[in-house]
């Protein structure tokens, strides 16, 4: 006999195979993302903020008719995807650990997988709406023309440059107190993006802040999304992608260890 | 509904078994700090077996360490020293978490789902899930279905929380303070619920500071204070360690007399205002007590006789253990 | 549900393809070719047509392609009933032309080909541009681009010709230098090495030049590996040198001096070839025989936005004599008589040329010069073939693809007819040819206005994109200059321009630019304006400087040049003098010391179009 292991042949029967973990990932996305798409609290700022910013720096107000539209467009789609990323990741996990949910979550045989991997769904089907809206717009009325591998290229680019934020938000929601979570996350998202020359254009930034700039991956996402239509500073391309990926392994792993603190309050 | 049907049957079946354990915690201690000796121990060497089918209620007050154990056995907290096991396995382990469900302390759900949604997405976690409709039955939950759990009330959202631990069909359930908010209707229907589950054969862990709860619905209670294990048995056996009788009644007499009556365990005396003494007899055997209480021809007003509940137990019990642990000091 | 997911999909991806793309300026029609002659691919006969096959002319005869190669020659050929025939009667089929000297970059080998040019030998490019249609050159289906073969970078010397185009190549300086050199060219693909020579002997030194000893050495080291050297000079004495050193080919006539007998014995001697580029001589020498391109009207349709403004562009006076291009012709046609290879080039895209319509002019070019129409076409065909390891290109022989041009006339007659293209094959499949809507975008009229007054700002202007520093570092020069905003009289701003002219390029510079358009895809329209006006002072003693004016698509600036004095003065420059560009689209006004080597400084006030 097995020591200490309980055997009962009727019973183990009925466990059959694994629940399908596909259909997991499934349930909780499709959960997650009606449930958001639900709140408008989350959804209006995030879908219209950089719509807004966008029509009144890029097309009404517009500094130069021929380029604006185009390079803005592109740095507020930058913009607008690290929003549902830091969101859903920050301000959504430090809600949950402080309502209690997050640790009824973490008993239940839900695999951890899918608690990340539908939040990264829901990220990017948020970042999708965004560039499709903005990029509507920008054609409609910025007159923006790209080639269709130029439109494609771009959000492949954004979407996949969203994912280090979902590390820093997935970070910055096991660490945070959920009653500071939202401000402290906006008070991160807001000057970041401003300071990369997301709102404006980098070079109106006088030269120290266009040279911190560097620091700050919303930066780097907005220049190699730039390099599509040629319109970047023109660093080389494995400087962005080098940054983007050092943030996104050194937050990754921050949260592992957030999150493998088993002794948590 | 054949699942249940099966369990039921084969609950019946397993009553004429020797019990299997489905959880054996075995010298678990639990301490912060740097080593064993100045750190503040939360839980020293807890030893506990749970047995297939019953409910275990794990008692004590705020800070005893029920809260500890419990999340030890749920993977939450890890272990200073002992072991635990559940069902075979580390606690933790996804194959251990796809038989058991939990009912944890939850200030709010995430609020815009609805009861249902909330419902099937913890069901895709179970490679067994309990059929939809009995999940609603057993919860009570059938009006509310659609509704957000942001418009849920106190009590419905509790029944909601149980539905989500029982969803799965687990074996071993646990559940964390299930009564905490609900009306006394409400209480007695989840107390039939969980009762039912136990006859299905599902075993249950559940903590309360309710000592109605505790005696109504558990086979057996541990008593945990100051991270330490003061007893475990059936609030019958708790019941009858202290199965005393008190006989209250003032004299004039000396108290030492009746410490030689028959079946005595303790005489206690308090001085009256008017000279009198009032004196408590606990004792075994009330019965035969009294008839050498009266044999004596005493002269005795104000007699009265008490049972002992559960609250003394209770109380009596942690007096007992602080005394233990003033005699260790 | 993954129904769903796929739905989802679907409809993302025909968002994407829904959004609008950039109008192309050169926006192409589909389909001309007839429906008839779409079935003449890869298998076909054709009857009764005179047929040029690079070497000999056939009067008549029929011409069998089969499996993309030329099959059969002969009158009157017995061939299946399914095979498609065409009847050629008056036409005639050419071998598609080589232009045997080009520059390429961009839409170059696209152009080519859709004037009938299958194959293009270019004499300087990036390798990373090379290299994209080198590889594919051998490719039955590279259909849609002309044949490329290229020397890659070309050999020349520290600020010698070729390092003015703000490309940074490497330079020869020692003769120990050039056996790397040519490795690496090799290594990056060149199929002949070209050099820039000018002998030291020469009257005129445009630009500095490798040695004698260089040349000498490049010669050798490029026969050892097994790569032609072809040289670049623009006069007699420097291609005497480089012949006599053992030079393959000269790819530039020169203007300076009709060839003489011992310089014709000599390239026999040698066997040696020249390609004359007559059109970009004519093109130096002021002749705008670009425009006469534009006027043919088998030609226009089939330009490009871009190729009209390379016909239309101009390059600056360079004081050539009036008989320059008389002296290139006569020399052409004295080598031809004694039989010296003669081979078709143009220099595109040069000022004044465009790739493919250019090749069309050289032929008119050769032929006035005084080659028969004949031997004008087999400089465009089966010489290039004798002169340069081609394959069987520029010729039609049995076994060759058939890269061919059907015209609708007898170039033979009238050298015109080679533009009369009614269909092109390359590889033995039908080619598409581009036509061009002819929407030229509209420029913005600009009216009188002041430009600066550097009252509030030095840098805005009242349109445009302002006034920015301009310097040769962007062509890889040391010049350097700064901007600084002054004052005078009562609270008068005005721009002082300080800097320093360093010695390095041919053309060094430094200043300001006025950037006239908002849009960088096009420029302004000036013509109906008078004069550029300033107030202009010296602050070192009198200074020259030069006012230029650059129109779209141009790199070469008309420029007018002023001598600034102590005093503050108001300078007025005539419009109409720059009349040999498009004032209808002009990018940038710039003023910049460029005469003097060293320090200078000079300050500008209330600039003004008027």
């Amino acid at each position: 006999m097995n020591k200490g292991k309980v055997i009962d042949p009727v019973f183990d029967k009925l466990n059959l195979v694994k629940p399908n973990l596909i259909n997991i990932y499934y349930m909780e996305a499709k959960t997650e993302t009606i449930r958001l798409f639900r709140t408008p609290g989350f959804c209006i700022p995030t879908l219209l903020f950089p719509i807004m910013f966008y029509v009144f720096f890029g097309i009404l107000f517009s500094m130069n008719k021929a380029t604006m539209p185009t390079y803005l467009m592109i740095t507020y789609a930058t913009f607008g995807v690290i929003g549902p990323a830091l969101f859903s990741f920050g301000v959504g996990i430090a809600i949950e650990r402080g309502q209690g949910w997050f640790d009824l979550k973490e008993v239940s045989p839900m695999p951890a997988s899918a608690y990340i991997i539908s939040r990264i769904v829901l990220s990017i089907i948020f970042s999708l709406l965004i560039i499709m809206l903005l990029f509507s717009i920008a054609a409609i009325f910025g007159d923006v023309r790209l080639f269709h591998s130029q439109w494609i290229l771009l959000a492949i680019i954004l979407i996949l440059g969203s994912l280090p934020f979902c590390a820093v938000g997935m970070t910055l929601g096991l660490f945070l107190k959920s009653s500071s979570a939202p401000a402290t996350i906006n008070l991160i998202y807001l000057p970041m993006g401003f300071l990369s020359g997301l709102w404006l254009p980098i070079n109106f930034l006088p030269d120290f802040m266009q040279s911190f700039a560097n620091l700050l991956p919303p930066y780097h996402l907005a220049q190699l999304s730039l390099k599509v239509v040629e319109m970047d500073i023109g660093a080389p391309i494995i400087l962005h992608i080098g940054v983007l990926l050092l943030y996104t392994l050194f937050f990754m792993f921050l949260a592992m260890k957030a999150y493998n603190k088993k002794d948590k309050q | 509904m054949s699942t249940r049907f099966i369990n039921l049957v084969l609950s019946f079946m397993s009553k004429s078994q020797t019990n299997k354990k489905v959880v054996s915690v075995i010298n678990v201690s639990k301490f912060y700090g740097s080593n064993s000796l100045d750190s503040k121990k939360v839980l020293s060497e807890v030893n506990l077996d749970i047995f297939e089918g019953e409910i275990l209620a794990i008692l004590g007050p705020n800070g005893a360490g029920k809260t500890t154990l419990i999340n030890m056995m749920l993977g939450r907290l890890s272990l200073s020293s002992g072991e635990i096991s559940l069902l075979g396995h580390q606690p933790g382990n996804i194959e251990l978490k796809r038989q058991c469900g939990a009912m944890l302390q939850v200030s709010s759900l995430p609020d815009m789902s609805t009861v249902r949604e909330h419902i099937e997405l913890f069901q895709s976690y179970y490679t067994n899930p309990m059929d939809y409709s009995q999940v609603i039955e057993f919860a009570q939950l059938s009006e509310l279905e659609s509704k957000y759990s942001r418009d849920l009330s106190g009590g419905q959202k509790q029944r909601l929380l149980f539905a989500l631990s029982i969803c799965g069909n687990p074996k071993l359930l646990f559940l964390d303070e299930p009564t905490v908010g609900l009306d006394i209707s409400a209480r007695r229907s989840l107390w039939k619920a969980i009762i039912e589950l136990k006859h299905a054969g599902t075993s249950v862990v559940l903590t309360t500071h309710y000592l109605e709860e505790a005696d109504h619905l558990s086979d057996r209670i541990v008593i945990i204070n100051n991270g330490k294990v003061i007893k475990i048995g059936t609030p019958k056996e708790i019941k009858s360690e202290f199965n005393s009788k008190t006989i209250r009644f003032n004299s004039d007499v000396n108290a030492e007399v009746f410490s030689k009556l028959h079946a005595v365990k303790k005489v206690r005396t308090q001085q009256l205002a008017n000279q009198e003494i009032q004196i408590e007899i606990e004792t075994s055997d009330p019965i035969n007590t009294l008839k050498e209480i009266f044999s004596a021809e005493l002269i005795i007003t104000d007699l009265t006789i008490a049972g002992a509940a559960l609250e003394d137990a209770f109380i009596k019990l942690n007096q007992k253990s602080k005394q233990h642990e003033g005699d260790l000091s | 549900m993954k129904i769903k997911v796929f739905i989802g999909v679907i409809v993302i991806a025909g968002f994407f393809l829904l959004l609008p793309q950039p109008v192309d300026k050169l926006q192409q029609e589909p389909r001309q070719v007839s429906k008839f002659l779409s079935k003449l691919n890869n298998n076909f006969i054709l009857r009764n047509v005179r047929f040029y096959d690079g070497d000999v002319l056939y009067e008549n005869t029929d011409v069998l392609v089969q499996n993309n190669l030329i099959a059969k020659i002969e009158k009157n050929q017995n061939v299946s009933e399914n095979l498609v025939e065409f009847d050629g009667t008056n036409k005639t089929i050419l071998p598609g032309f080589i232009d045997a000297h080009t520059h390429v970059y961009g839409n170059a080998l696209k152009d080519a080909l859709n004037f009938g040019v299958t194959t293009e030998l270019d004499m300087f490019t990036v390798p990373e541009t090379a290299n994209q249609y080198q590889s594919v050159r051998e490719n039955d289906d590279n259909i849609e681009n002309a044949d490329l073969f290229s020397s890659t970078i070309l050999a020349t010397t520290r600020g010698g010709h070729g390092t003015e185009y703000g490309l940074k190549i490497p330079v020869l300086e020692t003769t120990t230098e050039v056996d790397d050199f040519v490795r690496k060219r090799i290594q990056q693909g060149a199929d002949y090495i070209k050099a820039v020579y000018n002998s030291k002997q020469a009257d005129k030194q445009f630009y500095p030049s490798i040695s004698y000893e260089i040349l000498s050495t490049l010669i050798t080291v490029a026969h050892h590996q097994d790569r032609m050297l072809l040289v670049h000079v623009d006069n007699l004495i420097s291609a005497r040198e480089a012949i006599m050193l053992g030079a393959d080919g000269l790819v530039h006539s020169f203007m300076d001096s009709v060839v003489d007998e011992s310089f014709i014995k000599l390239m026999l001697k040698k066997n040696a070839f020249i390609i004359p580029t007559l059109s970009v001589e004519a093109s130096v020498a002021q002749q705008a025989v670009g425009n006469n391109l534009l006027d043919d009207e088998n030609i226009m349709p089939f330009l490009s936005n871009q190729q009209k403004h390379e016909l239309k562009a101009a390059f600056p006076d360079f004081d050539i004599p009036s008989d320059g291009l008389q002296n290139a012709f006569k020399s052409v046609k004295k080598l031809s008589l004694a039989g010296v290879k003669i081979l078709a080039g143009t220099d595109a895209p040069n000022p004044g040329t465009t790739h493919g319509a250019s090749l069309h002019g050289e032929l008119r070019l050769l032929v006035k010069a005084g080659l028969n129409n004949q031997e004008a076409i087999h400089s465009a065909t089966g010489a290039v073939r004798k002169a340069f390891e081609i394959g069987n290109r520029g010729t039609l022989k049995i076994g060759a693809k058939a890269s061919m041009i059907l015209l609708d006339g007898n170039p033979f007659v009238d050298i015109n007819d080679t533009s009369k293209i009614s269909a092109i094959w390359k590889n033995g499949q039908l080619v598409e040819r581009f036509k061009y809507l002819d929407k030229e975008p509209t420029t913005i009229k600009i009216s009188p206005s002041l430009i600066s007054d550097f009252n509030d700002s030095i840098q805005s202007t009242q349109f445009g994109k302002g006034i920015v520093a301009t310097t040769d570092q962007f062509a890889g020069g040391d010049s350097i200059v700064q901007l600084t905003g002054l004052t005078r009289n009562k609270g008068d701003g005005y721009l002082q321009v300080h800097g320093e002219v360093k010695a390095g390029l041919m053309f060094p510079w430094s200043g300001i630019t006025f950037l006239l358009s908002e849009s960088m895809q096009q420029g302004v329209d000036i013509s109906n304006l008078e004069s550029i006006s300033f107030d202009a002072k010296s602050n070192t003693e009198s200074q020259i400087v030069s006012v230029l004016i650059f129109q779209q698509y141009s790199f070469q600036p008309l420029e007018q040049t002023l001598l600034l004095t102590k005093d503050w003065q108001n300078y007025v420059i005539d419009i109409k003098k720059y009349g040999s560009i498009d004032l209808s689209n002009i990018v940038n006004i710039s003023i910049v010391a460029s005469e003097k080597r060293g320090d200078f400084e000079f300050s500008l006030d209330n600039l003004s179009l008027n």
